[in-house]
């Protein structure tokens, strides 16, 4: 019993007072809330809605919109729900007529300066201020003398500002403030004359920038790229997830006729919260642009024929007939989901060629326990433990989401932040141990300051970016954590807890290792037939100018500039697919548009191609192929869902020396990573916008202050 | 609804007459000219559907979106027409069905064709496919052709 009690003894806070839930009555129905409740959520509870701008869950309360005004019995004024706590007994009253004048006095006072111009204004439609002045709003105004008007701020390219229409919720001030940890917004002036804004004009900047405009009530901020594209009453949405950030957070696709026009963020406690990045939001223009859209096949000259399927599959077979298995090398890309890399996996084993996914920069992990190449502590672990180690990964820049996750950990649970590293500005505080691979052998040795730090932690938590692993040295680094790993007890079953954890930054890598596959890469190689299935992030000196290059994936990036023929795929967007997250958690993405011209699902052309080389693989639909999947690993049909694995460990044993050179900075462009953003021209906007020094080969004309 | 959207009729809404007196149905000279006329009279069928329906007591049966997909798909069977002339007395066959449903003329024997449920062949074409794709299973004929189901 003292086992399973210290077991669970860290998912529940200390403070006897919080067991004790008081009872309070909200338009006389009596509901029993915790005492650190407010008002508003205690109506909450009990099913009242309390309308409100300025209160948001994530948020610190502010209490300025006053929208939320409710009486209590023997308080003499009405009181803001959002800011006062709950007492026993308090009789809280949101139906009667103080309560409904008050409400209307409030809305009346912030439609004075609120510009009328619902009609050209993009929030339109889903505008919390319109609902709630249909609602609560007296029917007529009052107000005839002129509206003001303010300046419009520069918050980047992907946030339109028309800040005449804020009603200072300040909800854009608290986000930068706390969860982006970037303290530039603020209120000026006082009265009629206050201003949300940077005090000093200056270009605001986050990698979350884009959740501003759902955080904001009115239509002062929104989305530039979508302005005036469609109104929500239009849109088609479709719930789907995003593959292109390795934690895959949920997102809401909303699209009109056959175009994808913007995409939301849906909640998910244990993944993405409510937040995602930039690129998740704003990179799926890329998917216009630079498409794949019919077979191509080089020819001598270097121009590109056009092909039908059925021609283009069989110059595939014949070149495939041509060479032996071992000869042929298969690459994963990025953005795979588990159906295509199943059927890639069937395929080329068929084929008699166990080199898949054998590249030179490749994740050297082994695939044989999950603990090993997983997040183990998951991404809500980080909310749990005491001290995170983070090694080769700028959270900021590799996972913006995980690093608001984690900031809000060093605010709330005084979480202990160690980096080895580029250090960077985090937006939290945190320890630099060191650039190179050596703070790594101190602190195995123990000689490094930061162990006795790393000793006395109670669920110590050790985050390795995976670019970490594509060094050279990577077998040998990985070793050096996990012996840090078993030295410092960082892995307690006795717990439940497991902190290693490895930070993938390819939903494809984790899905190859989830179905098994592993092979080395042999630098003696002379491949003559490579299969790159969407892969665009490879190393040119891995494939020999000799082979026969086969692209088959979604945009004319580097993958196919070097491909001999080019197979179009459909995006993430226009398939079905189920994906595996760095966590483990496999989640179900949706088909949301049509793919453009001739491109099919990857799993669909491998099958395809399957019959035309005589080996037909055993699936013709979605179904079949997951019971397909079912077969090698059952848990990647249970959607949304973590299935539970053995936390004894098992270490790798150290191959090869490590070598001290520094871990460098993986990622260079934050906004330009992978295919599709590097096509899109909302990220080009942004990497010049945010990196002009970096990103532009021309001297500006006017100076960059 | 009185004798075919009232008096207070718009360009919208036109009197059936008006059919014959907007469209001229003068020979075309050309194969666009032709093929405008047709388009035309499609365009005023699927403004009248709803009414159309309506009048022949099948709401129950057929939505009008449907309908009109459906005497979509039955014109397209002729799309093969390259001679104007043919395509002219399409246009005109056309009006004639569309003016006799109008008034209630024998229409009934014209929907069971046209709108419920039009008989749709691949003129011809299906057999080509099953030379060009013989030996292949149904996945790669639905592969190759576009065909198949959509997978979600
Ligand atoms: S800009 Fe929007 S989010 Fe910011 S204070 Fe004004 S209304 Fe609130």
């Amino acid at each position: 019993m003292l086992k399973l009690c210290q077991k669970i003894s860290r998912h529940f806070k200390t403070s006897s007072r919080l067991l004790n839930n008081i009872e309070v009555f909200v338009d006389g129905t009596p509901v029993s809330v915790a005492p650190d409740y407010s008002i508003l959520q205690a109506c909450q509870k009990a099913g009242v809605v309390v309308p409100h701008f300025c209160f948001h869950e994530r948020l610190a309360v502010s209490g300025n919109c006053r929208m939320c005004i409710v009486e209590i019995e023997k308080m003499p004024k009405v009181m803001t729900a959002c800011s006062m706590p709950v007492s026993p007994g308090m009789r809280i009253n949101t139906k009667s007529e103080k309560t409904y004048n008050a409400r209307g006095g409030v809305m009346e006072f912030l439609l004075a300066n609120h510009p009328l111009d619902c009609p050209i204004c993009d929030q339109g439609g889903e505008c919390d201020l319109q609902d709630q002045s249909a609602l609560y709003g007296y029917k007529i105004g009052r107000f005839m003398e002129y509206k003001r008007a303010v300046e419009d701020k520069n918050y980047g390219p992907l946030v339109a500002t028309v800040m005449t229409r804020c009603i200072h919720c300040t909800r854009c001030i608290r986000f930068y403030e706390e969860v982006a940890g970037i303290p530039i917004l603020g209120t000026t002036g006082r009265g009629r004359e206050t201003e949300v804004g940077t005090y000093v004009e200056k270009m605001v900047h986050s990698e979350l920038s884009g959740n501003l405009v759902d955080l904001c009530p009115v239509g002062a901020l929104t989305n530039a790229p979508y302005a005036f594209t469609a109104r929500p009453w239009e849109l088609r949405n479709v719930m789907s997830i995003d593959p292109t950030d390795s934690i895959t957070p949920s997102i809401e696709i909303s699209c009109k006729g056959g175009e994808v026009k913007r995409v939301l963020p849906r909640l998910h406690e244990e993944v993405n919260e409510e937040w995602i990045h930039d690129r998740s939001r704003h990179a799926f223009d890329g998917l216009k642009r630079q498409r794949l859209n019919a077979c191509l096949k080089k020819k001598a000259d270097g121009s590109y024929e056009e092909l039908t399927w059925k021609d283009a599959l069989e110059v595939l077979a014949e070149e495939v007939s041509k060479t032996s298995g071992n000869d042929m090398v298969g690459i994963i890309g990025e953005f795979m989901d588990v159906e295509a890399v199943v059927a890639f996996r069937d395929l080329m084993y068929k084929l008699g060629c166990e080199n898949i996914d054998a590249k030179k920069n490749g994740v050297k992990l082994s695939p044989d326990f999950r603990n090993n190449y997983l997040m183990n502590s998951r991404i809500s672990g980080i909310e749990e433990a005491d001290l995170l180690l983070v090694i080769g990964a700028n959270l900021r820049l590799d996972s913006p989401v995980i690093n608001a996750r984690v900031r809000k950990a060093t605010v709330l649970n005084g979480l202990n932040v160690g980096l080895i590293g580029t250090d960077d500005y985090l937006t939290y505080d945190h320890t630099h141990l060191g650039t190179s691979t050596s703070a790594l052998t101190d602190l195995l040795k123990g000689t490094h300051p930061f162990a006795k730090t790393l000793e006395k932690a109670k669920f110590p938590m050790i985050l390795v970016g995976a670019n970490v692993l594509k060094r050279e040295d990577g077998e040998a680094v990985n070793s050096v954590i996990q012996e840090i790993a078993k030295k410092y007890n960082v892995i307690k079953p006795e717990s439940n807890w497991n902190g290693y954890n490895v930070l993938h930054n390819e939903v494809g890598t984790v899905a190859a290792l989830e179905v098994g596959i592993t092979s080395e890469y042999d630098p003696k190689a002379k491949p003559k037939f490579m299969y790159l299935l969407g892969a665009d992030n490879f190393k040119p000196d891995e494939i020999p100018d000799d082979a026969f290059v086969v692209y088959q994936g979604t945009h004319g990036d580097e993958g196919a500039s070097r491909a001999n023929l080019i197979l179009p795929g459909a995006s993430y967007v226009e398939k079905s697919g189920s994906y595996v997250n760095t966590d483990g958690r496999v989640s179900l993405g949706k088909k949301a548009i049509p793919a453009p011209g001739q491109a099919k699902a990857d799993w669909e052309i491998l099958r395809a191609l399957s019959e035309v080389l005589g080996q037909t693989l055993p699936y013709d639909n979605l179904q079949e192929i997951r019971y397909r999947i079912a077969e090698l690993a059952p848990h990647l049909i249970k959607y949304d869902y973590v299935e539970p694995y053995s936390l004894s460990w098992h270490t790798v044993p150290v191959k090869g020396e490590v070598n001290k050179t520094v871990i460098s900075d993986f990622i260079d462009n934050f906004y330009m990573t992978d295919a599709i953003s590097r096509a899109s021209p909302t990220m080009a906007k942004c990497s010049e916008a945010f990196n002009p020094a970096r990103n532009t080969n021309f001297v500006p004309e006017v100076p960059i202050r | 609804m009185s004798l075919y959207f009232g008096r207070g009729s718009n360009n919208i809404t036109c009197r059936t007459a008006e059919i014959y007196t907007h469209n001229r149905l003068t020979p075309s000279k050309t194969l666009a000219e032709a093929k405008i006329q047709h388009l035309k009279f499609y365009r005023d069928a699927c403004r009248r559907m709803p009414y159309i329906l309506k009048n022949s007591s099948i709401t129950n049966q057929i939505h009008p979106t449907q309908a009109k997909l459906n005497l979509a798909t039955f014109l397209r069977q002729s799309l093969f027409a390259r001679n104007p002339r043919v395509i002219d007395s399409l246009t005109i066959r056309g009006y004639d069905w569309l003016h006799s449903s109008i008034w209630c003329y024998n229409h009934h024997h014209n929907f069971v064709h046209m709108i419920m449920n039009p008989k749709i062949d691949d003129r011809g074409y299906n057999y080509l496919d099953d030379v060009r794709y013989a030996n292949s299973s149904s996945f790669l004929k639905d592969f190759y052709s576009g065909k198949g189901e959509a997978n979600y």
